[in-house]
């Protein structure tokens, strides 16, 4: 038997999550108002309160009992590194370079998150993906934005 | 009753046009194209598709979204019974019997039953669909804000009671959710809050979609690069799809009991489907002549659970239409989509929108026709998509993702919170707290919020006006009783544990 480690990380996920709402409430002084006329903060604060109150319940049942140990699974470290920044990245570039480019690598880095990836299938993968994108978004479903944007004006010359 | 046959002829007429064919044809194969990926469910599914069902007018759309739905359940029977990777857990039941089948060659034959019992119970469950709305709209339209405030918490208790895993923690994810969805600007004064002073945050919906597919999407792929990178693939080559005259004498029965069971438990809140599809196969177990045939490939295992999984997915239509209590995760993700597309789900749907209620309705059995002649035949070809390499796959999913909520906003920010929500949602799903009650907070936190407001106001601020009123008095009771029923066995174990340790 072994100490819920996962509960009391919830549990204190929570607390600080509640209580990062509630900092922002008295930050912006938002009005909570009376029960005649509750203010924009009346029922944030009052979840807030109660987010704060369960992450403690949490956190005091995870210490209270025992539980039986689970295997472990690994974190993913390389395909979170891999992956968490990309939309970043499409996001950076969307608007300058328009659709073409941020799909190509986003969809070429992306498969590196996993292990098997190599360069020049992932090339491929990725040329396939942009291909598929293109025709799904741009001409089926119609978004505005340009395939190649702004930032390749000056090609355009 | 003629009223009922002479509103779902005018769906058909809506359902049936070119158009909207067309697009629950395309929802339908997108759905189960995706759906039937491996580690794929029918959350991150319809969550990744949700922003190429835009665009076009709330009708379409949402046909075309139902479709995505419903393509996503098939997709993810044929992952179930095939690799035995079932995508949610409704096709977790489905794939006990299913992939027993398979293994002994008869894959062909459950894909078929899977498919026939969808099909039978999701025309069955669609005219009950149609015959429940109207009394029940109607119904509602007699409540005012207090008894809809009442029904919501109500909605939002028996989330968690049918919520697997810890209580405590569901109704935290409940409450977070709730709160971000407080963010942007509020209602009656017109006050920013909790935008940091982002004004991409102003509008109260504009996080849904960076939520949902950062949730269900992004953290499914996260959890899926946990495990080994090479999966085994166990694929068989599926033939003889046609079941023999035997096993239709003996799929009868269990497709009629789940289509009456799920069509039933649809319809309340706590994801029904789920529940159905469960309890069809321990009925189906009990009542069945060849019993030691369950665990070894039983067909009454298979057409039970996937008749009652689908007859639910249905009926679960029926509360989101007409009280705007979404009640399951699947019908959250849905009512999301509607105030999206400038529908706020509610009792006055089938008044001021009859064409998308009752379209909406006809396109479900359409959806459920297009699917069988989409999947029968087909099958080979969704086999062929189980054997996709995560290299392949993860890229993929990643790219439509950020394209997609890229495509509804056309605003970089959303793509960053994308980001966002992804590790948040990888996270809990760590932390063993669900991403549906979170979903279901979220939805629900501005009409609930606005309920509370005017109920407030009518009573002059007094909070009585909640248990004076019979019918919110009555739900609330009943949400107290099930939070209590709910919290009662964990206080029980703890109890139990903290004397046992005093005892050592």
């Amino acid at each position: 038997m072994t100490r819920n480690r996962q509960d009391i990380a919830a549990g204190v996920l929570f607390i600080a999550l509640g209580l990062l709402f509630a900092f922002d409430i008295w930050r912006t002084g938002l009005a909570i108002g009376e029960a005649r006329a509750i203010g924009p903060a009346f029922l944030p604060a009052i979840l807030a309160g109660i987010l704060v109150a369960l992450g403690i319940a949490v956190t005091v049942k995870a210490f209270l009992t025992r539980v039986e140990p689970e295997a472990k699974r690994p974190i993913p470290w390389r395909g979170i590194a891999f992956i968490a920044p990309l939309p970043i990245l499409f996001g950076l570039t969307i608007d300058g370079a328009g659709l073409v480019l941020p799909i190509f690598v986003v969809a070429f880095l992306g498969s590196f998150a996993t292990r098997d990836a190599k360069p020049v299938s992932s090339l491929l993968v990725a040329a396939g993906i942009t291909v598929f994108s293109v025709v799904i978004f741009h001409y089926l479903a119609g978004l505005p934005q340009p395939l190649f944007g702004p930032w390749f004006d000056f090609l355009r010359s | 009753m003629m009223d009922i046959l002479g509103n779902i002829g005018d769906g058909f007429a809506i359902a049936g046009t070119l158009t909207n064919i067309l697009y629950a044809f395309l929802g339908c194969v997108l759905g189960t194209v995706i759906g039937v990926l491996p580690g794929v469910g029918p959350m991150a599914t319809i969550a990744i598709l949700m922003p190429m069902t835009m665009g076009s007018d709330p009708t379409t759309s949402l046909i075309m979204l139902a479709g995505v739905y419903y393509g996503a359940q098939y997709g993810g029977s044929t992952s179930a019974i095939l690799i035995n990777m079932p995508g949610e857990v409704s096709s977790a039941v489905t794939a006990i019997e299913g992939y027993q089948m398979a293994r002994r060659g008869r894959a062909g034959a459950a894909l078929a039953t899977a498919a026939i019992g969808s099909f039978i119970a999701g025309t069955l469950a669609t005219i009950a669909v149609a015959v429940l709305s109207p009394p029940l709209a109607s119904m509602a339209r007699s409540f005012a804000s207090p008894e809809y405030f009442a029904l919501m918490v109500l909605g939002l208790v028996m989330a968690i009671a049918l919520a697997n895993g810890a209580p405590l923690k569901a109704l935290a994810m409940i409450v977070l959710g709730l709160l971000i969805g407080m963010i942007g600007q509020e209602d009656q004064t017109g006050r920013m809050r909790f935008t940091m002073g982002f004004n991409e945050l102003a509008d109260r919906t504009a996080l849904f979609l960076p939520l949902v597919i950062g949730f269900f999407g992004l953290a499914e792929i996260y959890r899926n690069l946990e495990g080994p990178a090479g999966r085994e693939a166990l694929l068989r080559k599926v033939s003889n799809i046609w079941p023999s005259r035997e096993d239709f004498r003996r799929m009868v029965a269990p497709i009629l009991r789940g289509t009456g069971l799920g069509s039933l438990l649809g319809i309340i809140p706590g994801n029904g489907p789920v529940l159905a599809s469960f309890a069809s196969y321990s009925i189906e177990k009990r009542l069945s002549k060849h019993k030691h045939e369950f665990g070894n490939g039983a067909i009454e295992g298979v057409a039970g659970p996937e008749a009652a999984n689908n007859a639910g997915a249905q009926t679960s239509f029926v509360p989101m239409l007409t009280l705007g209590i979404p009640p399951s995760p699947v019908m959250a993700l849905m009512m999301g989509a509607m105030i999206l597309n400038g529908i706020l789900p509610g009792p006055r749907v089938i008044e001021e929108n009859p064409g998308l209620f009752w379209g909406l309705i006809a396109s479900m059995w359409i959806g459920n026709i297009i699917l069988v002649i989409l999947n029968l035949p087909l099958i080979s070809l969704w086999v062929k998509l189980l054997t996709i390499p995560y290299r392949v796959l993860v890229p993929a999913i990643l790219t439509f993702s950020c394209i997609g909520v890229y495509s509804v906003s056309s605003n970089a920010f959303h793509v960053f919170a994308l980001a966002v929500f992804g590790l948040f949602g990888y996270a809990f799903m760590r932390l063993k707290c669900e991403p549906a009650p979170l979903l279901l907070g979220y939805v629900l936190a501005q009409p609930i919020e606005n309920n509370l407001i005017r109920s407030l106001r009518v009573s002059r601020g007094d909070p009585m006006v909640f248990i004076e009123r019979p019918i919110s008095a009555v739900l609330l009771g009943i949400a107290l009783v099930a939070l209590i029923v709910i919290l009662l066995p964990f206080i029980a174990r703890k109890r139990e544990k903290v004397f046992v340790e005093d005892d050592a």
